[in-house]
């Protein structure tokens, strides 16, 4: 008996103690954001950039820009990891891709994930090997494809367009062709070996295929949603004020950057540098890769809606997706400041 | 019957517990009014239950523990073919103990799972790089564990068998290899431990392979934020280690003890 009690207690206590372990600091005012080291984010990488170097009158963009708050940078692979991360409560707001926002979204009900603004559009594109034949969908009938990560957008873009033209990808293997989720980073290298026939994945990473495999490319959608800016309702909650003005800032980043392309490529191209930890040596090759990316993507501050539902369907059809609730509640609309309201 | 009694309501209570918390005995008033845990954090065991359901009729989940044991036994018997042979050799000879054996020493050391990147680029994404990281788990316990059995036999045995006129080869494999099995298979059930998991972590590392093992439905719940299918896939990995453990080596060890005389009752 007393054995039972004793566990029971151990029990009690350790659920206690989890408990703890999720919560978060409420009053913490240093806003955590995160980012994927791809072109395709370009305001994440500029704003981190800005903040490493503290260019903005001695501070980020971010914290230049909202006061009394910092700010601190978090860096994934991809969205499903980016919104791992959101769930557990480590990052407050991320670039991220539509389709693992949507799937969060949809995951938690409607009640974890909301959309602050959009940030990218084009900037992805699915490139065939050299050599490997591919010119029609049906040449890919026993063929591979990498993409960067399950369920992120360009994964979700390339099992839709598969299934559109009439190609079965299960998750499991086993049908006309086979998707295969592989980091960004390592698609160069399998491509090299032949391992993959093809990859549909995001800048910088199109154009360094190009260039060094002399992979051709075969679709390329540059009006589809590649980037939005995501954030979670606990912290929208807590920091209504904050979730202002972290929308305003963007939309002023992504004017300013739309303002002085070159003054941002050199910030993508040196946090580039930084994330993937290259060598001084590289910089003039970083940067000539960044201004070949850059035209294939397309800045905005608005997100669209009629976009997003495309990505719904198309994750549906994929069966990566369920259920998802109206995608207007997704849609985070800033309370009226103080100051305003006071009129 | 009263300790098979007690772990059973031991598991009851916690699943109970769990369902509690998490908003599953809601209609019996029992529990707090919303869940401590969101149910993409940590979903109530009938979520689980009904994907583990849904996943079993549908075949897919028993599909995928073929794909995982195939992976697991071909690389275990690989590991023990290779293991238990040199292992004899290093206990024989003192050249191969201060070479073979100590490599092997110092491997062991490595969790297998180091060797992922590694296997990915030497045979690419295949099966052959899961294999590769399953036998790199077993082979240097195997080894070693022979190794130690076989170095453990008191020399009177072997020697007793000479005086009766027995060939070193004879002496080898009828006295001193019976006498080392209780060390060889509890080395045997140490290989099986690392070999299932490195497998895991090798199959939850590497997504791109020909089958689709029960690893792979782990990272892809994880991927697709599906925590039942995470948490119904542990209680898979759970039932398949306890399975091997209780069908494969349970039965030969206690025959081994009761063989050799140094079982409890």
């Amino acid at each position: 008996m007393r054995r039972i009690l004793s566990t029971l207690i151990l029990i009690l206590c350790s659920t206690l103690v989890l408990c703890q372990c999720g919560r978060e600091d409420e009053h913490s005012t240093v806003i955590r954001i995160g980012c994927f080291p791809n072109v395709t984010h370009v305001q994440g990488l500029v704003a981190r950039n800005m903040w490493r170097h503290k260019v903005c009158n001695g501070k980020g963009w971010f914290e230049n820009e909202i006061p009394g708050y910092s700010e601190e940078w978090y860096t994934f692979n991809a969205g499903p990891t980016a919104m791992e991360a959101l769930f557990g409560k480590t990052v407050d707001i991320t670039y991220v891709g539509p389709s693992p926002a949507l799937n969060a979204y949809a995951v938690s009900a409607g009640r974890e994930v909301r959309l602050l603004a959009g940030a990218v559009n084009g900037g992805a594109a699915l490139l065939v090997a050299k050599g490997s034949n591919i010119n029609t969908p049906a040449d890919f009938k026993g063929r591979s494809i990498a993409t960067p990560q399950l369920g992120n957008t360009q994964d979700v873009s390339c099992r839709a367009w598969l299934i559109r033209n009439g190609l079965s990808c299960p998750l499991e293997g086993g049908g006309d062709c086979r998707v295969a989720p592989t980091p960004n980073a390592m698609q160069l290298q399998l491509m090299t070996q032949g391992e993959i026939d093809a990859c549909w994945t995001v800048e910088p990473w199109v154009t360094r295929l190009e260039k060094k495999t002399g992979a051709q490319v075969l679709v390329e959608e540059p009006n589809v949603v590649t980037t939005v800016l995501a954030s979670r309702v606990g912290w929208l909650k807590r920091h209504p004020q904050a979730a202002a003005h972290v929308i305003a800032a963007h939309e002023k980043l992504t004017q300013w950057i739309m303002q002085h392309p070159l003054q941002a490529q050199k910030h993508v191209a040196d946090e580039m540098m930084h994330l993937t930890q290259s060598d001084e040596k590289e910089r003039a090759e970083f940067e000539e890769l960044i201004k070949n990316a850059w035209a294939r993507m397309t800045l905005t501050d608005t997100v669209d809606i009629a976009g997003l539902e495309q990505f719904v369907k198309d994750g549906q059809s994929t069966g990566l997706l369920d259920y998802v609730p109206p995608l207007q509640n997704m849609l985070y609309t800033p309370a009226p400041q103080p100051s305003t309201a006071a009129h | 019957m009263k300790r098979i009694l007690t772990t059973f309501l031991f598991f009851v209570l916690l699943i109970l517990i769990w369902a509690a918390l998490t908003g599953d005995l809601q209609w019996l008033g029992i529990g707090p009014e919303e869940p401590v845990w969101n149910p993409y954090v940590l979903p109530p065991p009938g979520v689980v239950g009904q994907y583990l359901w849904d996943n079993l009729i549908n075949f897919k989940i028993l599909n995928a523990m073929g794909v995982t044991l195939r992976r697991l036994l071909i690389g275990y018997a690989i590991g023990l073919v290779l293991g238990v042979p040199l292992g004899m050799l290093s206990a024989r000879f003192r050249s191969i103990s201060d070479t073979l054996g100590m490599l092997a020493l110092g491997l062991q050391a490595l969790p297998s799972v180091c060797w992922v990147p590694l296997a990915c680029i030497w045979f690419g994404q295949s099966e052959a790089a899961l294999l590769f990281v399953v036998i790199m788990g077993t082979l240097w316990s195997v080894l070693l564990s022979t190794q130690n059995g076989m170095k453990n036999v008191p020399p009177i045995y072997a020697r007793a068998a000479r005086t009766m006129g027995s060939s070193p080869l004879h002496t080898l494999i009828f006295v001193t290899l019976p006498a080392s099995a209780p060390f060889v298979v509890s080395g045997m059930k140490q290989g099986w431990a690392f070999a299932w998991r490195s497998l895991m972590a090798a199959e939850i590392y590497v997504s791109v392979v020909g089958g689709f093992g029960i690893g792979q439905y782990l990272h892809f719940g994880r991927e697709l934020q599906r925590m039942y299918q995470v948490i119904g896939i542990m209680f898979i990995i759970i039932l398949v280690g306890l399975l091997a453990d209780k069908l494969l080596f349970s039965p030969v060890e206690s025959w081994l003890h009761r063989r050799w005389g140094t079982d409890k009752e």
